[in-house]
């Protein structure tokens, strides 16, 4: 690509990115919020949440599914898991998923 | 418009740095390979800040055969998830000016959502809009300068790309389960996950994750309401 064209690219890019970001707060805050979009809204974080965590444990990097037991992102995850619900602190749950998923690199085969 | 940027605001940004220096490196050295300058990957990082999006586009860059329109298409719906987030947050931001909406806008990923929703959502929150603001800014300004280092030096440093991309769902893990205040927000949330993997398998370009949280939140809905009735 030759850098105009990057540069149209990128201006495109910016665009298509920025209307999904910025609409929903003009649109919703000049309506009054009806109690099924409110209902609806409080279940969307956890929704969102699920999906991608499982996402990234489950769905390898071409596209194949691992439900293996010996899946370090899911071992790894069941200690972050473990961590966050006793402490809940973020910190300690990263901290210790990160050593966690570390170490069973090293140890499990893959 | 005010923007906080104190310690606080730190305390709750630094796993987002933790995530994206190694994240935002790993694009930079990309965007090398593809052919950009420290100028346009930075200008990018800036006008698009988006993980997924800027990595998918790049690889597109570097097949040839990619149309620019393909490129800003495959970006509209790889980041059309934030429609999620800033619905989410909108009831957050009641009063704030029409400027400050724009700017805030910008910022807003999976990770700058998780923490200030987590933020937000606290009992007893003392979160404000200008905090907020100061997460979302203190992101971007690290994304960029990762992704233009990342073009910079990129061959000189090895990054353990499992790793990097372990951080950022650990963090998820950790502030996904501090809403795990009921049964039916586990469930929905279960739910979501399963949905996402049983439709990747048809949708792509993440797209399964927002098709999988508009049915799981639904029926999350749903299931409240019958809850009510009865």
């Amino acid at each position: 690509m030759t850098s105009a064209e990057i540069f149209y690219c990128t201006l495109g890019m910016c665009i298509v990115s920025y209307i999904p970001r910025v609409l929903p707060p003009f649109v919703l805050l000049r309506m009054k919020l009806s109690p099924v979009l409110a209902c609806w809204l409080k279940y969307v974080p956890t929704s969102v949440f699920g999906a991608l965590v499982f996402s990234e444990i489950f769905i390898g990097p071409d596209h194949t599914f691992n439900f293996k037991l010996d899946n370090i992102n899911l071992l790894a995850s069941l200690f972050v898991l473990a961590v966050a619900v006793r402490t809940h602190s973020l910190a300690k749950s990263i901290v210790v998923g990160l050593i966690a998923f570390w170490i069973l690199q090293r140890f499990l085969p893959h | 418009m005010y923007c906080t940027l104190n310690r606080e605001v730190v305390r709750a940004v630094w796993p987002i740095w933790l995530g994206y220096l190694p994240l935002g490196f790993a694009g930079g050295v990309l965007s090398q390979k593809v052919g950009l300058t420290p100028l346009e990957i930075g200008v990018m990082s800036l006008l698009v800040f988006a993980g997924s999006g800027q990595f998918i586009a790049l690889a597109m860059m570097g097949s040839t055969g990619s149309s620019m329109s393909s490129i800003v298409m495959t970006t509209f719906i790889v980041n059309l998830r934030h429609l999620l987030y800033s619905s989410t947050l909108a009831q957050y931001l009641m009063r704030q000016s029409g400027k400050y909406l724009g700017v805030f806008a910008q910022g807003i990923t999976d990770e700058t959502f998780a923490v200030n929703f987590n933020k937000f959502s606290e009992i007893q929150s003392y979160w404000d809009p200008s905090k907020a603001l100061g997460v979302n800014i203190m992101a971007h300004g690290c994304w960029i300068f990762s992704n233009v280092l990342g073009n910079v030096v990129g061959n000189v440093i090895v990054v353990d790309t499992a790793l990097v991309s372990y951080t950022l769902t650990a963090m998820f893990i950790g502030l996904w389960s501090f809403h795990f205040l009921n049964k039916k927000l586990i469930w929905t949330g279960i739910l979501g996950g399963v949905l996402a993997l049983i439709l990747s398998n048809y949708l792509d370009h993440k797209l399964h994750i927002v098709v999988a949280t508009v049915l799981a939140a639904s029926i999350g809905c749903i299931v409240e309401s019958w809850g009510k009735k009865s």
